[in-house]
Formats: structure tokens, C-alpha cells, sequence
């Protein structure tokens, strides 16, 4: 391997690498759905429901956390990444073009009554 | 004369793309991320570079992806693989230019197979956010990059056609 090529790659991972280590994770509060690039729907992370985008996917809500329940693509992979809950995680449906996202949306929580 | 045996090569060649792509769609994704797949048939564009010249080895790379997305994967994956081919295969033509190494050439070529993929997925979706990805997939487009890029090396130094 040459001198350069190994500065380079040395450069891509620890570039990454400290991306990955600062990456900030916060509980969030609010799911977006978006469908093809706009908001489909949203709603709040702590309501248990049900979520059908068109006859494609299906998101559920439990307890705090999301998943996708069910998907029409052949290779489930939307399904198979599992359960989300803090902000900046995303459940990506490419066939589908769904994306689930956790945000942290309002400050307004805690307000004190 | 010399045109028939490029076309041979080529088809060869892209034959043996298609089926790698295919035995390594049996085995199940390893994780959950979308992206990360070792790229067997990589290795069989890498060589086409190589050993014959960048023409060959955008055909090869072009039949292996069209083929493989009409017969197994279907139509709406086309646009990704396409565009992880086409971004791929200019980084290493470029890389092949700075007279790297054949691991260094598959390293780069391969996370920029991501950085294309990503590309595509952004202008399907319509959002950025994909990008949130890119970190974890560079670092295991360069891991794997390495195994397809040893494997290359060894079987671009023991074959001698073209």
C-alpha cells in the first residue's frame, strides 16, 4: 500500500469514527412519518397506536418506543431494524420510500403547570 | 477479431458478476443497517478494470446491475444499485489513475458504492437525513472493502488473460 492511500483511509476512519463517538442522542418525543420526501403524519411517541401508510407499511407506537410492524417490499428490512425510541434514529423503508424518525419536538413539556 | 474476444470476455465476465450477486443475496443480512453487504461481485468489476479496461468494466458492471435487479431484486432497487455502480466505478478509475494499490482502489471503491447509494436514496426520499448513515458505512465499506480488495489482488496475480 502506498503512503498516501493509507493517509487517506486513516483520514476517511478517523473522521467517521469520531462522528459515530460524538453523535448526540437525546430521548425524543415525536415520531414523523414521511412518505415520499413530505409528512405523512405525526404523532406523539408516548401514545400507543397504530399507524397504516396507505396499504404499504405499518408503524407502531408502544410504550416509547416505534418499530414497523409490517411492509409490503420483499426484503423486510425496515422490519427487521427493529425498535427506536431517542432522537436522530430512523427506521429507512427504501422500496417504500417511509421513513420513520424519532425528534425531539417541544420544550413546551416542561413547562411547570 | 480483438472485438469478439472483448465481447466474450465481457459477457464472461458479467455472468460471473450476476451469479456472485446472487449467492451472496442467499445469505442473510447481518445487520440491520441498509448498505452494509460485503459486494462479492465487486471483486469481478475490480478485475474487469484491471485486466481489461474501463470500458469493459462499466459494461460489466452495467449488465451485472440491470440483470440482477430485473431478475432478483426488482425494479425499484435498480436506481440505487445503479448509482452505488456508476460512483464506484469513477472512484476507481480515479484511484486506479493515482497508481493505488488494488486494496486501496476496492477500499475506496466501495465506500464510495455507499456514498452513491446514499446519493440516490437522498434525491428518492427527498431528504438529507439518509445521511445520518454515511459514519458506520464508511467504516464498514473500508472493512469490507478490504476482503473483497485481498481477495482481488490475489486472483488478479495469479491470471495472466487479456
Amino acid at each position: 500500500m502506498k503512503k498516501t492511500e493509507f493517509i487517506l483511509i486513516f483520514i476517511i476512519i478517523t473522521i467517521s469514527a469520531l462522528l459515530i463517538l460524538f453523535r448526540k442522542t437525546e430521548s425524543g418525543d415525536t415520531v414523523t412519518i414521511t412518505l415520499n420526501g413530505s409528512v405523512f403524519a405525526e404523532a406523539s411517541l408516548f401514545e400507543n397506536r397504530e399507524i397504516e401508510v396507505y396499504e404499504t407499511n405499518t408503524v407502531a407506537i408502544e410504550n416509547g418506543e416505534v418499530y414497523m410492524k409490517s411492509a409490503s417490499c420483499p426484503d423486510k428490512l425496515c422490519v427487521h431494524q427493529g425498535i427506536i425510541s431517542s432522537s436522530s434514529e430512523k427506521i429507512v423503508c427504501l422500496p417504500n420510500k417511509v421513513i420513520v424518525e424519532v425528534s425531539k419536538k417541544s420544550d413546551i413539556d416542561t413547562v411547570v403547570k | 477479431m480483438m472485438k469478439t474476444s472483448k465481447l466474450t470476455y465481457i459477457a464472461l465476465l458479467s455472468s460471473a458478476a450476476i451469479i456472485f450477486g446472487y449467492i451472496e443475496s442467499l445469505f442473510p443480512a447481518v445487520t440491520t443497517i441498509p448498505g452494509i453487504k460485503l459486494g462479492i461481485s465487486n471483486i469481478v468489476i475490480l478485475f474487469a478494470l484491471l485486466r481489461a479496461d474501463k470500458v469493459s468494466a462499466f459494461f460489466v458492471m452495467l449488465i451485472k446491475v440491470c440483470v440482477s435487479s430485473l431478475l432478483f431484486s426488482g425494479l425499484n432497487v435498480l436506481i440505487y444499485s445503479l448509482c452505488g455502480g456508476i460512483f464506484s466505478l469513477l472512484a476507481m478509475i480515479a484511484f486506479k489513475k493515482l497508481k493505488f494499490s488494488v486494496i486501496g482502489i476496492s477500499m475506496l471503491g466501495s465506500i464510495f458504492h455507499n456514498i452513491g447509494q446514499l446519493f440516490a436514496a437522498s434525491l428518492m426520499l427527498g431528504t438529507l437525513s439518509v445521511f445520518s448513515y454515511l459514519p458506520v458505512l464508511l467504516i464498514s465499506g473500508l472493512a469490507l472493502g478490504f476482503v473483497t480488495g485481498t481477495v482481488c489482488r490475489i486472483i488478479v496475480s495469479r491470471t495472466d488473460i487479456v
